[in-house]
């Protein structure tokens, strides 16, 4: 056979992580939802054909509330009722009483929806919303869980997703247990630990964050860029001859490395942070 | 999907969790017994230097393994997955060895079913090159395509394999860009597109997919194959009306979630880095994690660190939609039509294009386009076409700002940028969505602009007048990655060599 072998810088460490993942979270968001025209068009000559159509009047609902035309979007979720099933409907009312802030109105949709599709889990995701923004967190927790739970393969960012939306209510225990599930179930990764240890900087717990920089030595195989995270944590929690030590193995290993532009960066807060330390300014350090 | 092999000692818990079955490999050789038994398919998961997985469908429970060809010495019991195919982990593997197997645990393996271990990570291989074959949107291979490109993918893989009986260098890794099996990526397409079309590939070699825009069915507001636009792996839906459910690449495939074979863990199948020998290779999900904005965040701090820990020689990155490309169907400056289903080729651009330019990504390669579409060694473009200037964003000949280097001959790049003042900040993107068809003609992106983007290398071997930044014929591409040298090449049908350049190191 062919074709195979044969045989044969200047802003402080805990703004530094916040700032990290705020940015990812606002460049998140920043993502808008396009085409609306198109889509209304295509419907449009659809519902031409068949007026009564049930799921495509949900069709159109849904585009105007993502749209933001709520008034056009009660009209094609009401007159959806009357032509199917109103719990078909039941799901998407529920959402735009939610972004109309008719929490009671949201709650009750969406667990008429779930008494007929008990394991629809973008409803409990909802609940969660709901509950958390009505004050409940620990409902919203519940909630969260059971939209976890019901995922076949829960991926980092549903729990990423669950934690920040209890990181934004200063939850941050809560935020952390959650993160702690994630690890738990999909194994020790970086996306979840490192949001975990912005939110241990958060409560000015150096010593915890630390300790779960620690658990992705290995993992991050123990590289420069770990290596000065772990230089700007130990310096922060005052320990600062070995933030020192850290932080010199880093531009150890960065020079035997080709050149890149983070390579460089890294190089440069190495050199800073230990300039800083070696002046006595352990708490603060220039990043990149 | 089933096995979960999170085996590492140095983690809290010490040996599996998720779904897992252990590998529970017995050296005893009297249970090398069995009958080689048959099956609907056959292919290896997650080689490494030390481990592989044999996956099939059929009746077989148990598979053994063995470096020498009639006397395999290593059994495994098979663990089920969801859709009822069989899976064996095989752990404590030498690196870079031949071993031969047998489905259903007989004494000697067929002819056709051996592969070898990777080479120890950071090392080059023995012969000294790494060579990457990689298909995108081949999979035309089954009824569904049947009637406008039957033979395509299987002249695709023709001439790929024309291209390496002259040079006689085989294939070490396999890759897959996305749409792998037309229309909806259903178990059935896969079984023709896919088993059907590249079987010996399959048994020798472990292949290392992207998930596609076919691979996720029907669209929810536009009910047509491939417009899909969820970010959610459990709404497949492959025929209008009925229930979504969990998409099928990912009960088919057994990817590594924690880094099984080299690289970071994700954490999900559905995006993964691995290594081979001295190329650090990573597939990323532009298809659904980058329709959920918490999820592409989540995605992009993982590549972060995975290329932060990475010291490899080379590295490459698959993705299934192109930041850059004027293919008929798919145009990356205008990403919003029919409902803004083509929106990863800009967000990916905008979110993936600065980590690759920072964290030493030498190439990237994406289907969805189906022609041939490589760039100029490209730094700091994650705008329009129209932000393009070649003084700003192309490696230049000499300096000169008139003169974006080709790659080609003595224009061979250098992976320390000599425009970029010695600095690895450079990429060349490439889009070979051609495995399996090739658009003749376009059919959305404006005719003025088909096969005409900016950042793209004028194509000598284009038929057109003038000539253009791309070939819309079908074909594959070969990358050769050397200790010092990378060459990637485009074959035809015929297995000639249409597009080549060169990275230096």
């Amino acid at each position: 056979m062919v074709g195979t072998r044969r045989p044969a810088g200047g802003v402080s460490l805990i703004s530094r992580w916040a700032l990290f993942w705020l940015a990812l979270g606002l460049a998140a968001a920043c993502l808008a939802h396009p085409g609306q025209h198109d889509q209304l068009t295509q419907i449009n000559r659809q519902l031409r054909d068949a007026p009564t159509d049930q799921a495509l009047l949900i069709q159109r609902g849904r585009v105007y509330s993502e749209g933001g035309q709520y008034e056009e979007a009660m009209a094609d979720y009401v007159r959806a009722r009357d032509m199917g099933p109103p719990v078909l409907v039941a799901f998407d009312l529920g959402v735009l009483y939610y972004r109309l802030a008719d929490y009671a109105r949201a709650t009750d949709c969406m667990n008429r929806y779930l008494e007929r599709f008990p394991n629809y889990p973008p409803a409990y995701d909802y609940l969660a919303r709901i509950a958390r923004d009505a004050g409940d967190y620990d409902r919203a927790i519940a909630y969260l869980e059971d939209y976890i739970r019901l995922q076949d393969r829960p991926s980092p960012g549903h729990y990423l997703s669950a934690a920040r939306m209890l990181a934004e209510t200063d939850r941050f225990t809560e935020a952390l247990f959650m993160l702690d599930q994630g690890l738990a179930t999909l194994g020790v990764i970086p996306q979840l630990q490192r949001y975990a240890i912005s939110l241990e900087l958060a409560r000015q717990r150096p010593d915890l964050a630390i300790a779960r920089l620690e658990t992705l030595r290995q993992i991050l195989r123990d590289s420069p860029q770990w290596q000065l995270d772990m230089a700007e944590l130990l310096a922060l929690a005052g320990r600062g001859e070995e933030a020192v030590a850290v932080a010199g193995a880093a531009q150890a290993g960065l020079a035997g490395l080709r050149p890149t532009p983070s390579r460089l960066a890294l190089q440069q807060r190495a050199a800073e942070l230990i300039e800083g330390l070696n002046q006595g300014a352990a708490m603060t350090t220039t990043i990149d | 999907m089933t096995i979960k092999m999170l085996c590492s000692a140095a983690l809290a818990v010490s040996a599996c969790f998720l779904l897992a079955a252990c590998s529970d490999n017995d050296n005893d050789d009297t249970k090398c017994k069995g009958d080689e038994t048959p099956t609907e398919r056959l292919f290896l998961q997650q080689l490494s230097d030390t481990s592989v997985i044999l996956k099939w469908r059929g009746e077989a429970t148990a598979a053994c393994i063995g470096t020498e060809q009639d006397k395999l010495k290593i059994f495994g019991e098979a663990t089920e997955t969801q859709s009822g195919d069989k899976e064996v982990l095989f752990t404590d593997l030498s690196p870079e060895t031949a071993y031969w197997y047998s489905i259903g645990a007989a004494k000697t393996a067929p002819d056709d079913q051996s592969f070898v271990t990777s080479p120890e990570v950071g090392a080059l291989p023995a012969d000294g090159n790494t060579r990457v074959w990689l298909i995108g949107d081949s999979g035309t291979g089954g009824d569904d395509e049947r009637e406008s490109h039957e033979g395509e993918a299987a002249e695709v893989l023709a001439g790929m394999q024309a291209y390496i009986a002259k040079d006689g260098e085989p294939v070490d890794v396999f890759m897959m860009l996305g749409d792998n099996a037309y229309s909806v990526g259903s178990d059935f397409n896969y079984q023709q597109a896919v088993f059907e079309t590249y079987p010996a590939l399959l048994k020798a070699l472990s292949v290392w997919p992207t998930i596609g825009n076919h691979e996720m069915g029907l669209g929810a507001t536009i009910p047509v194959a491939g417009f899909s636009q969820t970010a959610d792996p459990n709404s497949y839906v492959a025929v209008s009306g009925e229930a979504p459910s969990s998409m099928p690449y990912l009960d088919i495939f057994t990817l590594p979630t924690n880094g099984e074979a080299g690289g970071v863990p994700s954490g999900t199948e559905q995006y993964y880095s691995f290594d081979y020998g001295n190329v650090h290779f990573v597939s990323l999900d532009s298809q659904l994690t980058a329709r959920d904005p918490d999820q592409l965040a989540a995605m992009k701090a993982w590549l972060i660190d995975d290329l932060s820990s990475n010291d490899s020689d080379w590295t490459i990155v698959i993705f299934h939609h192109p930041p850059y490309s004027k293919g008929a169907n798919h145009d990356s400056d205008d990403t919003e039509k029919f409902g803004g289903f083509d929106m990863p080729q800009q967000w990916m651009r905008e979110a993936f294009v600065p980590v690759f330019d920072n964290y030493g990504v030498d190439l990237v390669y994406n289907g969805h386009s189906h022609s041939y579409e490589r760039s100029f060694y490209l730094t700091d473009l994650v705008g329009k076409s129209d932000t393009y200037s070649a003084a700003r964003n192309a490696e230049l000949v000499n300096g000169d700002p008139d003169r974006p280097a080709s790659g080609r001959g003595e224009e061979a790049y250098q992976q320390l940028s000599p425009t970029s003042g010695g600095v690895d900040d450079r990429v060349v993107y490439t889009v070979a969505g051609n495995g399996g068809k090739a658009d003749s003609s376009s059919s959305i992106t404006d005719p003025a602009q088909w096969l005409r983007h900016v950042a793209m290398i004028e194509q000598p071997a284009d038929t057109a007048v003038p000539k253009r930044r791309a070939l819309a014929v079908i074909g594959s591409v070969l990358v050769d990655a050397g200790e010092n040298r990378l060459v990637a090449s485009f074959i035809d049908a015929n297995g000639e060599v249409l597009d080549r350049f060169t990275i230096n190191r």
